[in-house]
């Protein structure tokens, strides 16, 4: 698939927007329960979906990013 | 659902009645609530210190068994096993965590937007306060901002592990797209720096905006997190932080 600039751009803007919202969600989580799981992969779940469905459109890269966060129980 | 936010109605309740004050209930009831989680998250903080204290030793793992994945893993979960510690980690916990906070939530707002029981309407005034009502001081919203700043400093050191796909491929197409994942890794990773500061600003005018029994709460709870995380894994980035800080104000001078 060929991606355009915009596509390219509404991806990179969702990852980082992504790692905003990660960072938040620790400080948040630390506060109210004093411990956070930490991810186990490298990228975190949620990078990887987004990776995956940019690189794999939506229904396939939605479904492996979905299997990665229930492999990490 | 409901189930449980009978129960934890309950139980604020049931303070209530004990302590006689709807703002010494929801304290206890922090304090209550934490206390019951100690079990699950003491492990969990001192699992965390050891494995920074094994990071060289993971580091050299990694180093002799590179691309193994497999072997690597099984390496990695003897070193585990030999420092007792459990690896416990992955996204769905925090979902539970996300829901029960989602719950506690929609309980003591739902409680505070109409205090009664059987009937009854119950005393919401704590000191200066309305626990109804935002706090007319910003006594609260202040101090759940600065201990929110407190404890973010005290976990800084390593919080958020890079993000990024080790760029080890052979090809050079591959390596340049990784590069610039890195590039916005590092970016993200300064952004989570400012993110440190940022967030207690935003507690602070979030608790302005709500009932102060649920500031109370949030101020309660981050005190609560401050002391375990003291108490297990000492003042962390809180120290270095000081030391700038004081520096800084020395040369200014």
């Amino acid at each position: 698939m060929r991606k355009t600039a915009v596509e390219r751009l509404v991806f990179r803007t969702l990852v980082i927007g992504y790692q905003v919202f990660r960072a938040l969600r620790y400080q948040f989580l630390y506060s109210a329960f004093g411990y956070v799981s930490k991810c186990k992969h490298q990228p975190s779940c949620g990078t990887y979906a987004l990776r995956k469905i940019e690189q794999e459109g939506l229904i396939v890269g939605g479904a492996k990013g979905i299997l990665r966060v229930l492999s990490c129980w | 659902m409901s189930i449980f936010s009978e129960f934890l109605l309950n139980v604020l309740l049931f303070l209530n009645s004990i302590t006689g004050s709807l703002g010494l209930a929801i304290i206890a009831f922090t304090i209550v609530i934490r206390s019951l989680l100690l079990p699950a998250t003491i492990p969990s903080i001192k699992a965390t210190r050891r494995m920074k204290e094994m990071q060289p030793e993971l580091n050299k793992l990694k180093k002799k068994f590179g691309n193994d994945k497999q072997a690597l893993q099984l390496a990695q979960l003897e070193l585990y096993k030999k420092y007792n510690v459990n690896p416990l980690s992955g996204c769905l916990p925090q979902l539970v965590q996300l829901g029960v906070l989602i719950l506690l939530y929609r309980v003591l707002v739902g409680f505070l937007g109409n205090p009664e029981f059987n009937g009854s309407h119950i005393e919401t005034s704590f000191l200066w306060l309305d626990l109804g009502k935002p706090d007319p001081l910003y006594i609260l919203p202040v101090a759940a901002g600065l201990s929110q700043l407190v404890l973010s400093l005290m976990i800084a050191p390593g919080a958020e592990k890079r993000d990024i796909v080790p760029n080890k491929s052979k090809k050079k197409v591959v390596r340049e797209a990784n590069e610039k994942e890195e590039n916005i890794a590092e970016m993200a990773q300064s952004m989570q720096q400012q993110m440190l500061y940022i967030m207690p600003v935003f507690t602070g005018i979030i608790a302005s905006n709500f009932p102060s029994g649920l500031a109370l709460y949030w101020v309660a709870t981050t005190i609560f997190s401050i002391a375990q995380q003291y108490f297990i894994s000492g003042p962390g980035g809180l120290v270095s932080y000081a030391k700038r800080l004081t520096g800084r104000f020395a040369s200014n001078q």
